[in-house]
């Protein structure tokens, strides 16, 4: 029983550390939905190319570990940069389900470039933290969870300050809430949607490259997978909502890892989505977000 | 300053406005008026660049604005205090006059000078600078929308029915401020339909009527203007011949 306990206990702690990377991919949908309305389907590949290319410092030219993550964040927002000029830009306002359409063409044209040019081999990640775990207590702290964790916290700082006091952010939020009253007062809308893809592309870069550390090897398919959670995460969270993507990506990390540690690797994508269609069900809205009007 | 030229605008297959054109000087202040749905906003809307013209000419200062972006034209000195207000209701109301100087290159302190200015034309704001804009009263929110204009140190202001739905003492606060205003140097161009408060403090008038300018003239000359004298009384004034 106290056992039992114990391993709730050490598998919420996996979780809200796991989960910080959840919550930081929902933040990052949030961010292109409120200055744009729209959905970026091709986030997820967006982080892992960025991933990818960190790749080719490390395998041509044996770079140390922060010239991969400088690559890794440079990688990701080009392409955040390419997947705003092909997917976003040219397409007719009011179109507001266009993007799903394209992006998702560019989700598939992603992870099937990078399937072409690894041959579908896993590559292999260094992980910068070893793989000895950090005891406090009764409890193991793995150091790679931790630094996801800490670094969600800080870029959670960061991000609160820049949306709460900048200039920019409140542009940002301008838009968010009445995009014909920012460009009045001076806002260019299509400025404001190419700094909001290089800030989230650039956001995924970094948590991308301490999250691929974690899975020992690198396939393509994490491109889908991590757009998958993002959309999880802010529908569980309240679509528009930073803090209730934060709520959402701690709970699915918590939710995962139980169902990981209790039920076996096979549960906890189903448990993930067990949670998303309980929140469809029941509350609609989400954590945080505003009742369907 | 202002000049338009035999503007068209569209929605879709509806027209708007049906080639009017309208000039404002330096240091006047220009009064729109007319019955609604006649295309005064959409005139107004389309000066600020919000609306595309089918057709015709908007110039300020000898530039051209049909093709410019609306960030661009406030930044040439052009500023609207829109119909029905759209403040930024989830800023508070130092936000909001934040936003306001939001296309000027200005250090902090000039910024704060000038919200310090703006508080002393409209003391109510300063009391409620922290709060969230959109819980305030109608009138106060007319008063903010005004506010963060000047915030972009305008040249023009273009006003759209400042004294909509409001109680009349704020109403006679509101065109109080106006003349303020303009007394500081400021250009004016107000569209009302309390035509009789507006021609009282406008130099000029234009009266609207179905996408057309059917009067213009002196705003001494049009209060005594037999069909704006109708038009007061809610008759709808018929194209003179
Ligand atoms: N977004 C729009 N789409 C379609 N038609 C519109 C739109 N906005 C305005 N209209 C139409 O254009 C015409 C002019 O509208 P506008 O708002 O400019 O009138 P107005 O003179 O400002 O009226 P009011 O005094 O009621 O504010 C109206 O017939 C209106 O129905
Ligand atoms: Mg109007």
């Amino acid at each position: 029983m106290a056992e039992t306990l114990l391993d709730i206990i050490q598998q919420s702690i996996n979780g809200l550390m796991y989960g910080a990377f959840y919550a930081l991919i929902g933040i990052g949908f949030t961010l292109f939905f409120g200055v744009m309305k729209k959905f970026n389907l091709a986030y997820g590949p967006t982080i892992m190319a960025g991933i990818y290319l960190g790749l080719i410092p490390l395998y041509r030219w044996k770079a140390p570990m922060w010239v991969v993550f400088v690559t890794c964040v440079a990688g990701a927002v080009v392409v955040g940069f390419i997947v705003e000029l092909a997917c976003f830009r040219y397409l007719r306002k009011g179109h507001e389900l266009a993007p799903l359409m394209t992006t998702v063409g560019m989700l598939i044209l992603i992870q099937e470039t990078v399937v072409i040019v690894t041959h579908a081999a896993p590559y292999e990640y260094p992980n910068i933290f070893g793989d000895e775990s950090l005891e406090v207590g009764p409890f193991l702290i793995r150091p790679d969870y931790l630094a996801i964790l800490i670094s969600g916290l800080v870029f959670v700082v960061l991000l609160y300050l820049l949306v709460q006091r900048t200039a920019f952010g409140r542009a940002m939020r301008a838009i968010a809430e009445n995009p014909a009253v920012a460009q009045l007062l001076g806002v260019s809308v299509s400025r404001m949607n190419r700094l909001t893809f290089a800030l989230t592309s650039a956001l995924g870069g970094a948590t991308g490259y301490l999250v691929a550390m974690t899975f020992g090897a690198l396939q393509p398919g994490i491109a889908s997978w991590m757009t998958i959670k993002g959309l999880v995460v802010i529908v569980i969270g309240g679509l528009g909502s930073i803090p209730g993507a934060i709520c959402a990506g701690l709970l699915l990390g918590v939710v995962e890892f139980q169902a990981l540690w209790f039920l076996g690797v096979g549960y906890r994508d189903i448990l993930a989505y067990l949670l998303l269609f309980a929140f469809l069900v029941l509350r609609p809205s989400g954590l945080m977000g505003r009742p369907a009007t | 300053m202002l000049e338009v030229r035999d503007l068209e605008i569209r929605y879709g297959s509806v027209v708007a406005v049906d080639g009017i054109s309208l000039d404002v000087k330096e240091g006047e202040i220009v009064c729109l008026i007319g019955p609604n749905g006649v295309g005064k906003t959409t005139t107004l809307l389309s000066i600020a660049g919000l609306v595309r013209p089918a057709s015709g000419k908007i110039k300020f200062f000898e530039r051209h604005l049909v093709h410019l972006r609306p960030e661009k034209i406030v930044r040439l000195g052009i500023g609207l205090v829109p119909e029905g207000r759209w403040i930024l209701g989830e800023m508070t109301v130092h936000e909001n006059l934040l936003m306001g100087a939001y296309s000027r290159k200005a250090d902090r302190a000039t910024i704060a000078g000038d919200i310090e200015r703006v508080c002393e034309t409209f003391p109510i704001l300063r009391q409620r600078s922290g709060q969230l804009a959109g819980t305030l009263s109608g009138g106060e929110q007319q008063m903010l929308a005004i506010a963060r204009a000047l915030m972009a140190r305008p040249r023009l202001l273009l006003m759209d029915e400042p004294s909509l739905g409001l109680a009349p003492l704020i109403i006679e606060e509101i065109f109080r401020v106006i003349k303020e205003l303009h007394a500081r140097g400021t250009t004016i161009l107000l569209v009302e339909q309390n035509a009789h408060q507006a021609l009282q403090i406008a130099h000029r008038a234009y009266v609207m009527e179905v996408g057309r300018i059917i009067l213009s003239g002196p705003a001494a000359e049009l209060r005594e203007h037999a069909l704006l004298k109708k038009a007061y009384l809610g008759v709808r004034a018929r194209q003179p011949s």
